[in-house]
């Protein structure tokens, strides 16, 4: 599956369960769709049983309510069995937790998503994830 | 209370509120959702509490009032959309009504002109005329106009192409309903009427197309017989 790129935003898939979503400026109900879109097809996937989303936010900008929704839709619908969000700034971080916490409370067991600085921390617990589901 | 005196508040609450600026943000206004409990508090943070419980509220009627706003405005986008369809196949009847190719006799046909014909009428007319000389292998043509009242320069313009056409097909024209007032005009604008037969009435121009298409050996007075 090749990468997408909608906007300023690029959906990438990089390895065999990640998707890697390169976040840059503003992200909108398009932006959001197309994340959408694309992880539909990698449910399709027969090979994918746990996938893993990975964001990297360092040049986000913001979120608008639309997409703050549509997010909220996918972090329900729990595609992803996890979900890891590198380099967010402040307001940025702020604005993804309202999302994941929001999507907690009206779905108990919402998408895991945890926040990093850096990319191999991030990495470093999806192998950890990988290794919980393995035992 | 000072401005400086220092309040304690549990995380619990700050955690109930943050919840509550969460759903909002994602527009999840049911209030069996986002309404803080009264905590029988009086202090700062109640009042915070309660204040955020008035907003949500405001912010849900008028969420819902927008939403029926959007729903009306969608019903009646709706109401609108099937009215142009409306229009738009009224317009396509219409067009057709006023552009009739009529079949007279064998191998006539007439186009009875009504009203003011204007440049896209004028060629969905030539188009079905030609069609039918073409493919429907009529061989002799009535342009009637004994429905139109006036003629202008490019009308009159319309009226000669559209024979001008026909007759590139091999078919014989004939104009009839030619009013004094239409021959006036047609005189005026210089429409050179060489090769097309004007005629007062349209029985005129059936009897001249009849006499077009008897056999030579039937042929009589006026208009010299064809071969077909």
């Amino acid at each position: 599956m090749s990468a997408r790129t909608i906007g300023d935003v690029t959906l990438d898939f990089v390895s065999p369960d990640v998707l890697e979503v390169r976040w840059k400026g503003s992200f909108g109900a398009a932006e959001a769709d197309a994340l959408f879109a694309f992880t539909e097809e990698l449910r399709k996937r027969p090979d994918n049983k746990h996938l893993f989303l990975y964001i990297d936010v360092h040049a986000a900008s913001g979120i608008d309510s639309r997409a703050r929704k549509r997010i909220s839709d996918l972090t329900k619908a729990r595609p992803y069995t996890a979900s890891a969000v590198v380099g967010a700034s402040f307001p940025i971080r702020v604005a993804i937790e309202l999302i994941v916490n929001a999507a907690r409370l009206l779905v108990k067991d919402a998408t895991e998503t945890r926040f990093f600085d850096t990319d191999v921390e991030a990495r470093a617990w999806f192998a950890e994830v990988r290794g919980n589901l393995a035992t | 209370m000072s401005d400086e005196a220092t309040v304690t508040v549990t995380q619990q609450r700050i955690q109930r509120m943050i919840d509550v600026l969460s759903l909002i943000s994602l527009d999840e206004l049911d209030p069996a959702l986002t309404t803080i409990e009264a905590s029988g508090q009086t202090d700062v943070v109640a009042y915070l509490e309660e204040s955020l419980n008035v907003f949500v509220r405001e912010l849900a009627e008028s969420k819902q009032d927008r939403d029926v706003h959007i729903a009306r405005l969608e019903e009646r986008s709706l109401e609108l959309a099937a009215k142009l369809e409306t229009i738009e196949r009224q317009r396509e009847a219409i067009r057709a009504m006023s552009t009739p190719v009529i079949e007279l006799w064998d191998e006539i046909v007439t186009l009875p002109i009504v009203g003011t014909v204007d440049t896209e009428r004028a060629q969905e007319m030539t188009t079905r005329l030609l069609d039918a000389v073409g493919r429907g292998g009529y061989r002799c043509v009535i342009l009637d106009l004994t429905g139109v009242d006036i003629v202008d320069t490019s009308t009159a313009d319309h009226f000669i192409q559209m024979m001008r056409s026909a007759q590139l097909l091999g078919a014989y024209c004939v104009v009839t309903g030619v009013s004094p007032e239409i021959a006036q005009t047609l005189v005026q604008v210089g429409a050179d009427l060489g090769g097309i037969r004007t005629l007062r009435t349209l029985k005129d121009g059936l009897k001249a197309c009849m006499q077009y298409l008897r056999p030579a050996s039937a042929g009589a007075n006026g208009e010299p017989a064809r071969k077909r």
